[in-house]
Order: C-alpha cells, then structure tokens, then sequence
C-alpha cells in the first residue's frame, strides 16, 4: 500500500513539474476547461430566461444537475482521466511497452503516471454551481440526503472510471484514434439534464444498463429527495459495468502489438 | 494555382481515407448529440408553439443543419500551423514554392471531400430516415454560396489562431478558449437569437456568427440577430466582405508573424 502511494505521489509530482513548465499556457487551459463546463449551464440559464422550461424542474434543479456533474469530472479528470491521452500516445508511438516492463500493475500505472491538473477548474466550478442552487433553492437538505449524495457520487467515480477504462482500452486496438474523447463526451450529456425528459425506454437505457445517470443525475437527486427505487439497480449495474469494463481493458491490452501506428 | 490545390487536396484526401473508421465516429456521435437535442427541445416545447422565434421543428432542423454544415467546414488549419512552428518543422515550408495558407487550404479542400462522402452523407441519411427531419435549402444556391463562405472563414479564423504561435511558445490554451469562443458566438450549441439583445448586436459585429449561423438561417431561408433583419442576399453579401477582411487580416498577421520565426522550434 505504502508503495503504491510512494508511486502515485511520484506520478503526481512529474506531471506537476512538467505541466508548470509553461504556466501561462497551464492558467489559460484550467480556465478553457473551467468556461467549458460553464457551458450547459449557460444554455440551461438561456433556456429559462426565454420563459421556457424543462417540465417538472425548476432553473435551479437542472442546474445542481450539471453542477454535481462538473465536481465529478473535476474530482475524477484529474486522477485517471489522463490515462486515455496517455495511452492513445503511448501506443501510437509503439512506447507503451515502457509501461509494460515496471515493476507494478500496469493498469495502476497507467493510471497514476497520468495525473491532469487542468481538470480541477471543473471541480471549483461545479462547487460554485452547486452553492449557487442551493442557496437559490432553499431546501432544507438533511444528513440523510447528504449521505445518501455522497454515497451515489461515489458511484459516479466509478462510473467515470469505467467509460475511462472503455475509452482507452480502445486504443490498444483503434490505434491513434482522438476521437474516442467525442464518443465519450456525446454520451455524458445525457446525463446533464433531468432523467425525465427522456422516453421511458431511454430512461432504462442510461439507468439499468450503461449506467450514465449515475454521473450525475441520481446524486443531485439525493439532495433534491426525488430518489426511486431504481437507483438500487443502478448501484448494482454500476459496480458490473465496472467489472466488466475493467476485464475488457485487460482484454484489449493484450491486442498491444508494440507497432504504434 | 488550381494544380497545387488538386495535388495536394487528393493527397491529403488519400491519407486520411487511412484513417476513414476515424472519420466514420462522426455517425454514431452526431446522431447521439441530435438525440440529445432532439429530448431537450420536445421536453422544452412542452405546451408552447414557439421560443424566441422558433418552432420545434425549426429548432431541430436548427441543430441538423449546424451539425451538417459543421461536417462541411470543419478544419484544423491552426492546430497544424503552431504544431509546425512549435516543433521547428515549419521550416520545410520557407523552402516550397507555395504559400503555406494555400497549401493548408488545400489541405482542408481533400480533407472535407472525404468527411462529405463518410460523415455529412451517412449523418443527412440518417436524420432523414431515423429522425424525420428533412433538411432541404430555402434556395440551394445562396445556400452553396454561404457554407462556401463559411467555409473560407472557419479557415481563416482558425489560421489567424494559428499564427499567434509564432508569438507564443504553446498556443493550446489561448487556441482552446478561442475555439470554445468561436462555436458558442457562431450558435453552434444554441442559436444566437436566445442570447441577450446587446450581445446579438454586438456578435453581429464579430467574425463568429459568419462561420456556421448565417450559412444555417440561409439555409433556412430567413435571417435575423439582435433585431436586424436582412434579405438572404443582403447577409450573404455581408458574409463575403467579413471573409475578405479576415484574409487581409491573415495577411497582416503572417507577414508580422514570419518575422518572429527562428525555425528552432520550442
């Protein structure tokens, strides 16, 4: 255990280093990601001060939603992440088999050597949205609410691992592909807004089978007490689609031909 | 000049045709995005006929159009050019017989013929057959006429981004918040008309709206920002002098930026 800190600690520091080698560059990107972010609750904003509405949620509802959704990625970016532009590098490169011959899991040190600070606006970010709604919402949120928001955002991590894992166990085989980030992007907005507004169908989909409002809609649903029953099913999905994926990223790195591409 | 952009557009059409699965991500992530549009906007519709102007067919043809033309002038002009001059790589084009714009110009001619047969082509086919949306030009010329237009200055603008990278050693950052600038003040993720008036007005003055919100309400057949109204050929017109001074001010910045580089690289 020590040891497996001693190397994340290490991982930490090099990327530190190497990242505040231009700091001008490293100021501007946080705040891009930051602005990024701010994005969809800019349109949210947009949408209900054109006298519209998302039906059954209020402004600041919709916007908790994106902020627990901001706080996950900026809690989450910065430690694994990075590991899927890592990867796509490292296997077009052919020098993945660096990684191959540590003397640690290589998985676990895929992870830790691709520590991302720039992340952490997102983190800042999200916790200003979420101070902001709540205090415009003025609901009374109890311990229980809180604990239950800590324990679904837990599983957020994990979801965001997962796809993490999915993502770069692709490039093992889709060798220099940039675009996986796209995919990854595409399919985690459907977690930035209400469950409700999908088709039953879809609400199934993203709730019991690729688990996507677990990132951010089931634990802003905790604070607002607008849990089901479901959500057990979820958990439980969450922690196969984790499994899974975890076994697929082993799968894929034995496709790792040393090549590049 | 028209063999140098055949030569080269074909040449870079063949090596991306490489990498065509690349590509084809565009048909399963432009769908899932319109899909996304597609609940937010029914949800959003929900008892009103219209917002800010439009219907929810008008805003999901909105969304299809972007995405489509998007397909259309796509471009990584300026990635590319402070890549070559970071590395020091530039160099290699101090010594060719063409200038460098031309060449990523053309560059973008073959690499946008390859996404029109793999991402624009499946992703209309798409939206037609699995979304209903039926995506026809109010007037297909003036339409041709604008996406050509904006075409150029998505080129141009992210060619002058391009350039700063003879200023600065890593343009990632400042080329980043330009990006997110350029697609949100072009109405890529909303239209611009739910923006407040002053800021319509003010973006009316900015190169963005040029890039992919003129070619889509030409597309749609009417034009209005921050409560200017224009004929299509009127905005159309307008399109065309704001490209001709992005080329003028491309112009300026390359011939103050060529000073700056050393061709060491950084």
């Amino acid at each position: 255990m020590i040891h497996a800190i001693k190397i994340f600690l290490s991982g930490v520091k090099v990327a530190l280093a190497s990242r505040m080698a231009y700091r001008g560059d490293f100021i501007i990107r946080l705040i891009v990601m930051l602005i990024g972010d701010l994005l969809f609750p800019m349109i949210t904003l947009l949408i209900y001060q054109s006298g519209a509405s998302f039906p059954g949620w209020n402004l600041y509802e919709v916007l908790l939603i994106q902020a627990v959704f901001m706080i996950a990625k900026g809690i989450s970016f910065p430690f694994f992440y990075g590991m899927v532009y890592n990867i796509l590098n490292k296997v077009r490169e052919g020098t993945f088999d660096l990684m191959l011959i540590k003397p640690c899991s290589i998985l676990y040190f895929s992870v830790v050597s691709s520590f991302n600070i720039e992340y952490i606006g997102s983190f800042f970010g999200g916790v200003t949205i979420l101070i902001y709604a709540l205090a415009n919402l003025q609901i009374g949120i109890s311990l229980i609410s809180w604990m239950n928001f800590l324990v679904l955002f837990a599983f957020s991590i994990l979801v965001l691992l997962s796809f993490t894992l999915i993502m770069s166990g692709t490039l093992f085989k889709w060798v220099g592909n940039s675009r996986v980030y796209e995919i990854f992007n595409a399919i985690s907005t459907f977690s930035l807004y209400p469950n409700t507004i999908y088709s039953k169908a879809f609400q199934n989909l993203i709730s019991y089978i690729i688990p996507i409002a677990m990132i951010a809609f089931y634990p802003a649903a905790a604070l607002l007490n607008r849990l089901n029953s479901g959500v057990f099913y979820s958990i439980i999905v969450c922690c196969l689609f984790f499994l899974i994926s975890r076994a697929f990223w082993y799968m894929m790195l034995k496709n790792y031909t040393s090549a590049g591409g | 000049m028209l063999r140098t952009i055949k030569g080269v557009a074909f040449a870079t059409y063949k090596e991306w045709a490489a990498y065509r699965s690349h590509m084809l991500v565009s048909l399963f992530v432009g769908p899932l995005y319109f899909l996304v549009q597609y609940y937010i906007w029914s949800s959003v519709y929900t008892g009103q006929d219209l917002i800010n102007g439009f219907s929810l067919i008008q805003m999901l043809t909105y969304y299809g159009i972007t995405t489509l033309i998007n397909y259309c002038i796509m471009d990584f002009a300026g990635w590319n050019l402070q890549m070559l001059i970071r590395t020091g790589r530039f160099i290699t084009f101090m010594l060719r017989p063409v200038s460098h714009r031309l060449f990523a110009f053309s560059q973008k001619i073959g690499h946008r013929m390859l996404g029109f047969c793999l991402e624009l082509l499946p992703v209309y086919l798409v939206f037609t057959i699995a979304f209903d949306i039926h995506l026809i030009p109010a007037n297909i010329l003036w339409s041709i006429l604008s996406i050509f237009l904006g075409f150029m200055m998505m080129f141009l603008v992210n060619y002058c981004i391009g350039i700063t990278g003879f200023w600065l050693t890593r343009t990632d950052g400042i080329r980043s918040i330009i990006l997110l600038f350029r697609d949100v003040f072009a109405g890529v993720f909303i239209p611009l008309t739910f923006f407040p008036e002053l800021l319509q007005k003010i973006l009316f003055f900015l190169p963005f709206q040029y890039i992919s919100y003129v070619p889509v309400r030409v597309f749609i057949g009417d034009y209005q920002l921050g409560g200017m109204e224009f004929t299509i050929a009127q905005i159309v017109g307008i399109q065309a002098i704001y490209v001709i001074m992005m080329l003028l001010l491309s112009e300026l910045m390359w011939r103050k930026g060529i000073k700056k580089f050393t061709g060491v690289g950084a």
